[in-house]
C-alpha cells in the first residue's frame, strides 16, 4: 500500500469528524439540559408519578408509538400589541394614531381611558418593536406588552399550545416520539382530555366515545367482574348510549361490569400525565386561563401561568 | 513497496484527472450559502432556540423579564428567597408566608421596615397561624441603604404573582420607620411591633 499514512489519517479524520458532529456536539448542546425552574416555584419537567411511569411501559408494549406521535410542531408566531398603562395626554393620542393609523382622535382617547387595550394584532417582532418605539415617544412611562400567538397546523388542530422542545423529554426513557400520525398527537393529551373515564372507555372500545374511530380496541387491558364485588368499585361508568355502541363481544353481561386491569389503569394514568403546556423560555406561549388540577390522583399538574 | 516491480508497462495505469474548476466554485458557493443560512437561522446552535425562532436575542425578547422591580427581585432572591421561597409562601418550620400576609400588605410600613432591618423573633401570628422562629437582621447585616430597602419592600408589597397589591412606598418612608431605632441590637418581637402604629408619623 502506497500512501498508508495518508489513508490512516484520512480514515481517522472521517471517524473523528463523525463522532465530533453527531455525538459530541449534540451532547454539548442538548445533553447538558437541566430542569427548568418556573417563576411559580415549580420544576419542569417533573418525574412521572408511579402509576403513570408504569403506564409508559404499557404504552410501549402495545406499540402505541407506531400510530401516535408525541411532538407538537410550530411553524410561526405572531404578536398582539397590548398597551397596559399610559397617561391620557395629547402626545400619547398622537403616538397611538401613528402606531395604528386606523384610530381617530376620539377612539384613541376612549381607548386610553380603558386600558389595557389591544392596539394591533397579528404582527411580527420587528413591527412590534417599531410600534413600541412610537408609543414610547408619546410618553416614556407607557407600559407596552404583547401576547404571543404561536401558529402551525398542529396548534390549530388543538394538539398543543406551544411547540415541543428537547426539555419536554428530559426524563423519558426511551423517548417515544413516534413518527406516524395515524392517530392524533398525544404530547398534550393529559391537558386536552383530562378525564380518566374517557380514556378507559376509549381504550376498551374506541368507537364507544369517538364514532368512526380507526383505533384498534384493547379489551385485554380490562376484565369483567360480577357486580357487588370489591373489584367492581373501579368499574367504567358507561352511559346507556355508550353501552349500546359496544359490539356483542364487548358487552358486559347483565350482572357484570367492566373493570380496568392494572395495565389499563396505568396506561390511562400515563396518558393523563402527558402534558406539554408549561411555558418554557425556549418555547414561549400565550398566558393560559388559570384552572384547578383535575381530581384524578395521577393527573397532570395545573397549568402554570405565564407571568405577563 | 514490493508491488512496484510487478507493474508492467502493458497494464493500464490510472492517470490523474484534473477536477474541473467549476466544481470548486459551485461547492464553495453552496457551502457559503449554507453557512449564511446557518448563521441567520441556526440560533448559534443554542439549545434555547427552536424553529420558528432563530436567535437567542429573539427568544429573550419574547420572554420579558418578570415585573418592573428588578432591583427588589434581585435583593429578594439573594437574601430572602432561601427561607420565604420563590412563591412567597414560606415553609413550615422555616419562615412564615409573605404572600397575602397582613404584616406585608398593611397600609404603612412602620412595622415591616423594622422587621426587614432588625429581624423578628419569638411568637408571631401570620395569616391566622402562630409562628415561633428567629429572623436575622437581614437589612442591618447586609447594610442595605434606604433605597435598597424601599426596592425590596415594594417588591414584597406589589408582587402580583403572590397576589399582593399594596401601595408603593419610598425611601423616605423607610427612613421614617427606622429613624431613631437603627442602633437596636436585637430583633423585634410581635407585641413590641403591635404597639407601634402601622403608619409611621
Amino acid at each position: 500500500m502506497k500512501h498508508a499514512p495518508y489513508v490512516f489519517v484520512g480514515v481517522l479524520a472521517c471517524m473523528a469528524g463523525t463522532i465530533w458532529f453527531s455525538v459530541f456536539l449534540p451532547h454539548m448542546q442538548l445533553g447538558v439540559q437541566q430542569p427548568h425552574q418556573e417563576k411559580t416555584g415549580g420544576i419542569y419537567p417533573g418525574k412521572r408519578p408511579g402509576e403513570a411511569a408504569q403506564g409508559a411501559d404499557v404504552y410501549r408494549a402495545n406499540g402505541c408509538v407506531y400510530c401516535h406521535s408525541q411532538q407538537v410542531n410550530q411553524t410561526g408566531f405572531v404578536l398582539d400589541v397590548v398597551l397596559k398603562k399610559a397617561p391620557v395626554t395629547p402626545s400619547m393620542i398622537q403616538a397611538l394614531k401613528y402606531a395604528n393609523p386606523a384610530f381617530e382622535d376620539k377612539a384613541a382617547e376612549t381607548m386610553l381611558n380603558n386600558l389595557p387595550a389591544t392596539i394591533a394584532t397579528g404582527i411580527n417582532l420587528e413591527s412590534f418593536e417599531l410600534i413600541k418605539k412610537q408609543l414610547m415617544r408619546g410618553d416614556e412611562t407607557a407600559e407596552i406588552g404583547f401576547v404571543l400567538r404561536p401558529s402551525g397546523a398542529d396548534l390549530e388542530r388543538g394538539w398543543g399550545v406551544r411547540r415541543s422542545v428537547a426539555l419536554d423529554y428530559l426524563y423519558e426513557h426511551p423517548v417515544q416520539l413516534g413518527s406516524q400520525r395515524l392517530g392524533p398527537d398525544l404530547a398534550n393529551v393529559g391537558v386536552r382530555l383530562p378525564d380518566a373515564q374517557w380514556h378507559l372507555k376509549h381504550l376498551y372500545y374506541p368507537a364507544s366515545v369517538v364514532s368512526g374511530s380507526k383505533m384498534p380496541d384493547y379489551p385485554y387491558l380490562f376484565e369483567r367482574v360480577k357486580k357487588d364485588t370489591v373489584a367492581a368499585a373501579n368499574a367504567i361508568e358507561f352511559t346507556a348510549e355508550e353501552l349500546a355502541a359496544l359490539p356483542a363481544s364487548h358487552q358486559p353481561g347483565s350482572d357484570e361490569v367492566v373493570v380496568p386491569r392494572k395495565e389499563g389503569k396505568t396506561l390511562a394514568a400515563y396518558l393523563l400525565s402527558l402534558n406539554s403546556s408549561t411555558p418554557l423560555p425556549s418555547a414561549p406561549m400565550p398566558p393560559q386561563p388559570k384552572k384547578a388540577a383535575p381530581a384524578e390522583t395521577n393527573a397532570a399538574p395545573a397549568v402554570a401561568i405565564l407571568e405577563k | 513497496m514490493s508491488n512496484d516491480n510487478q507493474t508492467s508497462s502493458d497494464l493500464p495505469v490510472a492517470k490523474s484527472l484534473q477536477t474541473p474548476f467549476w466544481v470548486f466554485v459551485l461547492t464553495s458557493v453552496l457551502v457559503f450559502l449554507g453557512g449564511m443560512l446557518f448563521e441567520r437561522k441556526g440560533g448559534g446552535a443554542n439549545a434555547k432556540v427552536y424553529e420558528p425562532y432563530f436567535s437567542v436575542e429573539m427568544i429573550e425578547k419574547l420572554n420579558p423579564a418578570p415585573g418592573g422591580n428588578k432591583k427588589g427581585r434581585l435583593l429578594y432572591d439573594g437574601a430572602c428567597k432561601a427561607c420565604h421561597q420563590g412563591t412567597g409562601l414560606g415553609a413550615v418550620g422555616v419562615a412564615p408566608p409573605l404572600a397575602g400576609s397582613e404584616w406585608v400588605t398593611g397600609e404603612g410600613i412602620n412595622r415591616l421596615a423594622k422587621i426587614v432591618y432588625h429581624g423578628v423573633q419569638g411568637p408571631i401570628e401570620v395569616k391566622g397561624t402562630q409562628w415561633n422562629l428567629v429572623m436575622p437582621a437581614m437589612g442591618k447585616q447586609l447594610a442595605w441603604s434606604n433605597n435598597q430597602l424601599a426596592d425590596l419592600i415594594n417588591y414584597l408589597r406589589e408582587n402580583e404573582e403572590w397576589g399582593n397589591a399594596a401601595p408603593k412606598i419610598t425611601a423616605d418612608d423607610v427612613e421614617k420607620a427606622l429613624d431613631g431605632v437603627r442602633d437596636r441590637a436585637s430583633g423585634w418581637t410581635s407585641p413590641e411591633l403591635l404597639e407601634l402604629p402601622e403608619v409611621g408619623e
